[in-house]
């Protein structure tokens, strides 16, 4: 069953963390041409505030790296062992508003820097 | 607990800079008979002010169309003027803030401020009124006064005149939506004058230039088709004119300002009142007041040439006309009532007596074909040897306005305008089958074009920042023609039918 994890929040800007602890380096596992057949990973199925879902821009508005510290962009699938951040307005509807009118490229520096 | 109010007017409101806002004086006025302390905040002067011209020129067009992206350092630089308006709210302590939010264009700014001021301290209690606060906005399926309830920045939203009832709020802290009745006669008579005692004027410009705005009524006897007056205030109703005219004369001696605009639909809209304070004015302190205000072209049956006499008498230095069009066709549609014969008339009394103009222009009305547009210029051209007295206002290109009786189902129909987006902002774009060369690039290079005359001729309005206009059109073109918006289908629409801001609850 998908755990729901619900938070009751004050107006601001939220940030919030998902780490995937444990993962061992053979819970990866590679067929012989290297593709990934088998691994450990967590799937966000939806975030939604104020009832809102606002997956769809999910890469907008979070911060993600590979085993090396790259930035890499996600959609909701974790399956590095490193700190998946993302950041929430409330209320949701400033959240909406903010999101639709900074371009894409915007959007996280704002949340971060508000 | 000892309630203090903070009132706050926002932008954008095109208030011309030496003309300070009616509603926090009145507000103010209203609360201090109820013995609550308040202090007035002008947040729309302050934008003007604070804001840099190229900043002000993006956030004004995503204030008109917020489909429109900025950019981080434009949002930044509008966040930071905002945060240092809400600080000097708060530093006053207020339990209470009052906003008034008097079209869509002041929406945007009353989400961020309710925002700024709610998350700093929760606990002040929001009251959001104005005829802004009932629009529909399509995109998010809901009014705007929902939105802001539903998520909290703010309390309480009043529709219609809370004059009577708002110092009950400071009691019983009562939340959620509500809709009152109109005032009437006698009770628009017994609002008290308003209280200007927090505006420092010098931010105004110089005082002898200041006008202090002052209601005589409200409603319109027309109901022109592109106005949403009808709608938010369906009864016409005025104060008798002594009544007015003391309330001039006494802020008169309290501030020694003697100029006055009236925020009236029309100053002339009741005669009968007009002549009373015309002659009041005459009678006890001549020679002394000014006024302006906006007014309407009559026939010579129903205003002669003395009641101009009368009104240079009581001080009239100025009006503002919605001539709209030079057509006379264009005008018929528009329900204006009055014909090139009325027109002429008019701008020959007042220029007769000195008495300035300022003719309203509305570019592109849905029936405008090239010859009203021509007729429109001519105009424009026949005055222009009175460029001294005639000004023109370029208003805007043509807006299809929520609860105008053209964005009625009736009327889209009879013009064969299928695909806009009435709903919320995004009125620009729209297309009448009827009239298929008059698309929003040609609204625009009209536009311009007015725009060039009235430079070239030195008739545009001393101070009226033309060239921010165009800006921000602009950007409202490129938005629109870029991202193929305002298609969406008017059968997907909610219906637009007669319908009254008193009784939609």
């Amino acid at each position: 069953m998908t755990p729901i994890l619900e938070f009751d929040a004050t107006f601001g800007i939220h940030q919030f963390s998902l780490c995937l602890f444990n993962k061992e380096p053979n819970d990866t596992v590679l067929d012989k041409k290297g593709n990934i057949i088998d691994d450990l990973y967590v799937i966000i199925e939806d975030i939604k505030i104020d009832n809102i879902s606002v997956l769809n821009n999910l890469s907008n508005f979070s911060e993600y790296t590979n085993n090396q510290g790259d930035k890499v962009e996600t959609y909701g699938y974790l399956s590095f062992p490193t700190e998946f951040k993302f950041w929430l307005q409330v209320p949701g509807y400033m959240f909406q508003r903010n999101m639709s009118l900074l371009n894409n490229n915007d959007v996280l520096g704002y949340l971060q820097n508000a | 607990m000892i309630e203090k109010a903070a009132i706050v007017f926002l932008p954008w409101v095109a208030e011309y800079r030496n003309h300070p806002p009616l509603a926090p004086a009145l507000l103010k006025s209203i609360l201090h008979e109820s013995g609550i302390e308040s202090r007035t905040f002008d947040l729309n002067l302050k934008y003007q002010e604070q804001l840099d011209d190229s900043v002000q020129n993006t956030i004004t067009s995503w204030i008109f169309t917020p489909g429109i992206k900025i950019n981080s350092t434009v949002f930044k630089e509008y966040q930071m003027f905002l945060q240092y308006e809400a600080n000097k709210i708060l530093e006053f302590n207020p339990t209470v803030l009052l906003i008034s939010v008097f079209s869509h264009q002041s929406q945007r700014v009353a989400e961020d401020l309710c925002y700024l001021i709610k998350n700093k301290n929760p606990d002040i209690f929001v009251i959001a009124g104005g005829s802004g606060v009932h629009i529909y906005l399509n995109e998010y399926k809901q009014r705007w006064c929902d939105i802001m309830l539903n998520n909290n920045l703010v309390d309480t939203v009043l529709q219609g005149e809370g004059e009577h009832i708002i110092h009950k709020l400071f009691v019983d802290k009562k939340r959620g939506m509500i809709t009152l009745p109109q005032l009437d006669n006698d009770e628009l008579v017994d609002l008290p004058v308003p209280n200007f005692d927090d505006y420092v004027f010098s931010e105004y410009g110089d005082i002898k230039d200041i006008s202090l705005p002052i209601t005589a009524s409200k409603g319109c006897v027309r109901n022109c088709t592109f106005c949403d007056v009808a709608a938010i205030w369906p009864k016409f109703r005025y104060r008798r004119g002594k009544n007015v005219a003391d309330e001039m004369i006494g802020i008169y001696k309290k501030y020694g300002i003697n100029k006055f605009r009236f925020t009236d639909s029309l100053i002339n809209g009741g005669l009968k009142p007009f002549r009373d304070m015309n002659t009041y004015i005459v009678e006890n302190l001549p020679n002394v007041l000014e006024y302006n205000g906006q007014f309407i072209a009559r026939d010579s049956k129903s205003m002669p040439p003395s009641d101009f006499d009368l009104m240079k008498q009581g001080g009239c230095n100025k009006v503002w006309i919605g001539i709209e069009s030079g057509s006379e066709d264009v005008r018929n549609h528009m329900k204006k009532k009055f014909s090139d014969v009325d027109l002429h008339y008019t701008a020959e009394q007042l220029l007769e007596r000195n008495i300035t103009q300022y003719w309203n222009i509305i570019v592109g009305y849905p029936t405008e074909t090239e010859q009203d547009w021509q007729a429109s210029v001519n105009l424009i051209e026949r005055y222009r040897k009175y460029n001294h007295l005639i000004k023109i206002v370029p208003v805007g290109v043509f807006q299809l306005l929520q609860n105008t009786p053209i964005s009625k189902s009736a009327a889209l129909a009879e013009l064969e305008i299928e695909n806009h987006n009435i709903g919320g902002y995004t009125e620009y774009g729209w297309i009448s089958k009827l009239n298929p060369t008059n698309t929003l690039a040609s609204r625009v290079s009209r536009y311009k074009e007015l725009i060039e005359i009235i430079t070239e001729y030195n008739m545009f309005v001393p101070g009226e920042r033309l060239q921010a206009k165009l800006a921000v059109l602009e950007q409202q073109r490129n938005f629109y023609e870029e991202q193929d918006r305002n298609q969406i289908s008017v059968s997907e629409q909610p219906v637009q039918e007669p319908t009254n801001f008193y009784q939609m609850q």
